[in-house]
């Protein structure tokens, strides 16, 4: 087990008192370990902790693969063909090794292969474009991968602009020498439509099939359409192969580099299994990575770490750890949450809906970083623990990419179930409703108090998930947290029973306020489901059972929700305008 | 506390993709203009349209009242449109194709040699309206014209000295002598 240490600070919880061999510490001064023969305080884990020298990459560092910098040379060399070409002499050096491919490829033209590349050029053909780009946006929508759609239009916008722009300044004419067999329209370079068939395709490739086996196929698929297209235009002598190749640069490598640097897989993870789209894949680097950090940074030695109760989670990637004991007294059960920028930008979103549904009765930001995020929950979890709320006992977080992914790790209430799974007791109840006199008492409003967030271990109360709780908030959102609760308990019981062990701890004033204040859009939506689940009207119940009470304004008109709402509007009516003038720019109308 | 600066977070570098693809397709025109008549590879995709055209039509001087818009070049010859910048008058329809239909034109005065002009009317009032039509070998031009009476006799002037008709002979040793290649195979 690993031992907690009450003289050390929080940080310090995880402690190790095996004294290290004497030789381990000669032949590993590097990590950390002390020469002098000091026994260590801080040390768990075959490596244990030690600060990432200057220098050193982070466990998990953001990584360019080798085909990213291909794509971005082959880029170059467009742009190095494009400035050729805009010189006499260069034009004529290019056109002339261009005009001798082509000579040697017409001279394989036959009447059967003429017909097959004829057929093979509808490939290019603008409904085609316009099916896989339509096909592409419409999945992206039906799937909800707002990031990739928005990244997505971006390029097909940019890279449609831009390859017309290219053809008209280069204004290239069309092979000269040899007889052009197929159609054909306008400028030769660069060759507009498999730019554009590329362009579709690498958006339908990276935006829609998953990293790995399916996407590896879908970029070979890809590749035998743009190559049967490309072979055909040069067959029927309708581009020179230097447009073909200036193409493929702008249609395919300049939106793969542009997808995996705007949305990258790791951090925008492409996935169709069961589970909300915010988790990531802690396989792999990643699971390597978390592995080391934990190591490094916490001195755990993780043996194993799994995906733990996804579907309760929006925000983050829980994980359940393993971590090897250091006296041999067995493995300790820990729990862990993985913070990345795609749960910022849901937090960001979830604080902007809710400003301008409740207005901005509280004093609370988006996060700016998810350093600040996980650094937030890590705050609270210790406030929590000092105020004397049953919330598991923080362990710290460690970082896995700086600035991107961080994972924060805590206490594991083993057997732990959820509140309302079974018939509850009046201890546990009261136990549940001197949480909240508790918040209250500590000025902590918990804001998400709902069934899978209130555990009950062993007869006991445990309260998880802090991320969303405040201090000194708005009163009205105290009182909520007592309605909830209320509600959730209710759940397993009857309103009857929980308000009079309610009126132990809290005034018939309290109650009557917390139900004042509470209505469908402060109860959390599992606690919402729970309740129509349930059938019976609890809220009106627990209203009925109150003194009667005017119900507490809680949507407050402010000049920043009312200038909200209407940016909101204004960029929906922009947003419809723009669509249409995208669509048309495009070339998707 | 000042925040450590770290890498782009991937949400500031949407936002940084996105706004440089709007400034970079801002200054970016998709309009194509119609080549004027000076020989190159530009005047060279138009002659290509017409294979065996002896000539090719081209802008030989636009004037401040006039601009070109909607040029397309094709397997199947070229087309554009020359906007008159007056009210009243509405855009020239210019096609230049292997064929045209001459039905019920007068013959008027040829625009080059070799060149056969002839112009049918489809009314003098209250519009000018109608078509002028430059037949040669291998190809022809046609201008559907539609104007308001008055400016009609300035505008049908421009018309004739916005666009050129360039010899295709000429073209293919300019072409030859700039970049070593045969315009027609």
């Amino acid at each position: 087990m690993p031992t907690i240490r009450p003289d050390l600070p929080d940080g310090a919880a995880v402690v190790m008192d095996r004294p290290v061999p004497e030789a381990e510490e000669a032949t590993e001064p590097a990590r950390g370990r002390p020469v002098g023969g000091i026994a260590p305080v801080l040390s768990a884990s075959p490596v244990g902790r030690r600060r990432r020298p200057s220098g050193e990459p982070p466990p998990l560092p953001r990584h360019i693969d080798r085909s990213t910098k291909a794509y971005v040379a082959l880029l170059g060399a467009g742009l190095m063909l494009w400035g050729a070409l805009s010189v006499q002499p260069g034009v004529a050096g290019i056109t002339a090794v261009d005009l001798g491919l082509l000579e040697l490829v017409s001279q394989l033209r036959t009447d059967v292969l003429i017909s097959a590349m004829l057929t093979a050029q509808a490939l290019g053909s603008q409904w085609t474009i316009r099916l896989v780009a339509w096909a592409t946006i419409a999945l992206l929508l039906a799937f909800r991968r707002f990031q990739h759609l928005a990244v997505y239009l971006t390029l097909v916008l940019a890279g449609t602009l831009l390859m017309s722009a290219a053809n008209l300044a280069v204004g290239r004419m069309r092979p000269a020498g040899v007889e052009i067999l197929g159609r054909w329209s306008g400028y030769s370079h660069p060759s507009q439509r498999l730019g554009l068939l590329a362009l579709a395709l690498a958006g339908a490739t990276y935006t829609l099939l998953p990293a790995g086996t399916w996407r590896r196929r879908g970029v070979l698929a890809s590749a035998a359409v743009l190559a049967v297209l490309a072979a055909a235009n040069l067959y029927l002598g309708v581009d020179h192969p230097t447009d073909v190749f200036s193409a493929l640069a702008l249609g395919w490598a300049l939106p793969v580099v542009c997808f995996r640097l705007a949305v990258p897989e790791e951090v925008f993870p492409v996935a169709y299994r069961q589970g909300r789209r915010a988790h990531l894949d802690v396989g792999g680097r990643r699971g390597q990575a978390i592995r080391q950090a934990l190591d490094y940074q916490l001195g755990l030695d993780v043996v194993a770490l799994e995906p733990f109760a996804l579907e309760g989670s929006a925000g983050s990637t829980p994980l359940r750890l393993r971590a090897r004991g250091h006296d041999g007294s067995g493995d300790t059960v820990l729990f862990g949450k993985l913070y990345a920028t795609n749960h910022l930008r849901s937090d960001r979103w979830y604080k902007l809906g809710r400003t301008i549904l409740y207005g901005r009765l509280e004093d609370e930001k988006p996060f700016s970083s998810v350093r600040r995020l996980v650094e937030y929950e890590d705050h609270m979890l210790r406030l929590l623990r000092d105020a004397g709320l049953p919330t598991p006992t923080p362990y710290g977080f460690v970082e896995i990419t700086p600035e991107r992914e961080y994972l924060i790790v805590t206490e594991f209430f083993e057997g732990a179930e959820e509140m309302g799974n079974a018939p509850l007791g009046d201890a546990v109840i009261d136990e549940a409703l001197q949480v909240v006199r508790r918040l209250w008492d500590a000025g902590v409003a918990h804001r998400d108090i709902k069934p899978s967030n209130v555990l009950v271990q062993d007869g006991h109360v445990r309260l998880i998930d802090v991320a969303f709780a405040t201090v000194r908030p708005t009163p009205w959102r105290q009182a909520v947290d007592l309605a909830n609760m209320m509600l959730t308990l209710a759940l397993s019981s009857t309103p009857e029973r929980v308000y009079e062990r309610a009126l132990r701890y809290f005034a018939p004033e309290d109650i009557a306020e917390a139900f004042a204040a509470s209505r469908g859009i402060t109860i959390p939506t599992q606690l919402r489901a729970r309740l129509r689940q349930d059938g019976r009207d609890l809220a009106q119940a627990f209203c009925a059972l109150a003194p009667e009470r005017e119900p507490v304004p809680i949507q407050l008109w402010s000049v920043r929700r009312v200038g909200l709402s209407l940016a909101v509007l204004a960029l929906s009516a922009l947003g419809v305008l723009l669509v249409v003038t995208y669509l048309d720019v495009a070339g998707l109308m | 506390m000042t925040p450590p600066r770290g890498p782009l977070a991937p949400h500031l570098r949407v936002a940084v993709v996105v706004v440089a693809s709007v400034l970079l397709t801002s200054c970016t025109t998709v309009a194509g203009s119609v080549p004027k008549c000076d020989p190159g590879q530009r005047l060279a995709v138009v002659a290509q349209s017409v294979p065996g055209a002896s000539y090719v039509p081209c802008i030989q001087e636009l004037s401040e009242e006039w601009s070109s818009r909607s040029f397309h070049a094709g397997r199947d010859g070229t087309r554009f449109t020359l906007v008159p910048n007056r009210p009243g008058a509405r855009p020239v329809r210019v096609v230049f194709a292997s064929a045209c239909d001459v039905t019920g034109g007068v013959a008027t005065t040829p625009r080059a040699e070799g060149v056969r002009t002839s112009i049918r009317l489809e009314a003098v009032s209250p519009r000018y309206t109608g078509t002028l039509t430059d037949v040669f070998a291998g190809g022809c031009v046609t201008y559907r014209f539609d104007f308001a009476r008055g400016p009609h006799i300035a505008l049908m002037e421009q018309l004739g000295t916005t666009i050129g008709l360039f010899p295709r002979r000429e073209l293919g040793l300019e072409i030859h002598d700039q970049y070593g290649v045969d315009l027609d195979p």
